[in-house]
């Protein structure tokens, strides 16, 4: 007999910690009396465990990779500090970007929509769109080459995943918009916003719908990247004209800070 | 942050929450670790990345709630367990899996020995694996990561939250069919 979708429930809320004394002691009754509800527990309860184990290690890997970009960020300030030393002529450049940081300081008073705020509101924002278009299984990253892309993806190393899209749409000649719109996300990710907005714009032209948010979201937190807020605004407004749902509400509260 | 902020972010987004925690503590984290642990910077690194997961853990299943410290203060004192354990055993973690071997709680130990359950969760996983992405994906936000349902809509872009349900209770019903398939062979 199957379990009645109350049953399921209690399950699901003991094993996702949300019941309450009173749903706790009927979890407990009927796991004492009921071999089928025991038994789907326990399956749920193992899924939990499965889970956890392979997201541990998905949580590992993203901090390691993190750490890694922060190590190369230091490697690029300190070359920036030795080449700096190692040019007279550079300290002139120095005064000359104090000056620069002054004059940017006072116009950051006087005017808050300032590019730095755009950039604040850019890294606030942006996170990589998750993968929905290939499962990758643990250890089969070599396989093919779409578990390959997203195997790097999945590891931020967003280089590789840009050579390895380019690689695949030439050699199948196809127009694969979803794998495209990744490769503009990883343009994203690597900071090469110019590129990423040409691969936006062609994808709106390309009449994608199946993602026409997720292109506007990324492609106006793109163009806050390149200081470019009307740009940003337009497509936030397309977001809210849709009708699919897909940030609808962050880009309504985006608009209202833009809009300040 | 208090741990009910904490876990409203890592359950909503966990990557950026995640990432976002894992940056406010770092700096504070290694002054506090050199200056009591003779170890190396890696060494510390790796100790901090396992400690992070480890409260993240705890976070999420809800096993924090009693706990009176700040989560900046708790995850200082996974960190330092940890790393006592690490200096006395002088060995690396080798994998994420070993993070569980540090701080067992009570009652996970007895699952983690027992052979059957092991058995199980291999099949579980080999379910899990048979699935499409976007139903391994609802049920890890669903089970593991205690998305709520409203959460998992925005991040995988559903229509409405009974759409998310009714989706999650068919990638429920392949995992069994999966689970069952597995078990005849």
């Amino acid at each position: 007999m199957d379990l009645q979708p109350h049953e399921i429930n209690l399950i699901d809320g003991y094993v996702r910690g949300e019941l309450n004394a009173s749903d706790r002691k009927t979890f407990n009754t009927l796991l004492d009396e009921n071999p089928i509800f025991r038994k789907e527990y326990e399956e749920k309860h193992l899924l939990q465990q499965s889970m956890r184990l392979t997201g541990n290690t998905e949580s590992k890997t993203f901090l390691q990779n993190r750490e890694a970009k922060f190590a190369q960020e230091k490697e690029t300030k300190i070359h920036h500090i030795k080449e700096r030393q190692g040019s007279p002529i550079l300290k002139w450049v120095s005064l000359a970007a104090s000056l620069l940081i002054i004059a940017g300081a006072v116009s950051l008073f006087m005017n808050p929509s300032s590019n730095s705020d755009y950039t604040q509101i850019y890294a606030d924002n942006f996170s990589a769109y998750p993968n929905d278009y290939a499962h990758v299984l643990r250890g089969e990253s070599k396989q093919n080459d779409i578990t390959a892309i997203f195997s790097d993806y999945s590891n931020a190393d967003y280089k590789n995943v840009v050579d390895k899209i380019n690689a695949r749409l030439e050699s199948t000649g196809n127009a694969d918009n979803k794998l495209v719109f990744y490769k503009a996300i990883s343009l994203m990710g690597l900071e090469e916003h110019t590129e990423a907005a040409k691969v936006f714009n062609s994808l709106k032209k390309s009449g994608f719908n199946e993602y026409e948010n997720q292109i506007a979201w990324y492609s106006a937190l793109n163009y806050l990247a390149l200081q470019k807020p009307e740009k940003a605004k337009e497509d936030l407004l397309r977001i809210l004209s849709s009708e699919t749902g897909f940030r609808k509400n962050s880009a309504k509260e985006l608009l209202n800070t833009l809009e300040k | 942050m208090d741990f009910q902020e904490l876990k409203t972010a890592f359950t909503t987004n966990h990557q950026k929450s995640l990432g976002e925690f894992y940056d406010s503590q770092r700096s504070n984290f290694l002054s506090w670790a050199r200056s009591r642990f003779d170890a190396d910077v890696d060494t510390l690194l790796d100790v901090y990345q396992d400690a992070i997961i480890v409260l993240y853990n705890r976070v999420i299943e809800g096993r924090v709630d009693d706990i009176a410290s700040s989560p900046n203060a708790y995850l200082f004192g996974i960190a330092r367990n940890l790393l006592l354990k690490r200096t006395i055993q002088m060995k690396r973690t080798t994998s994420t899996e070993n993070i569980l071997e540090f701080i067992p709680d009570k009652g996970e130990t007895d699952l983690y020995d027992n052979f059957e359950k092991e058995h199980k969760k291999v099949i579980i996983s080999e379910g899990l694996n048979k699935l499409d992405a976007s139903c391994r994906k609802i049920l890890e936000l669903f089970y593991f990561r205690r998305y709520k349902l409203d959460a998992i809509r925005e991040h995988l872009n559903y229509e409405n939250t009974d759409v998310v349900k009714s989706r999650k209770y068919q990638c429920m019903k392949k995992l069994k069919s999966f689970i069952e398939e597995s078990k005849v062979k």
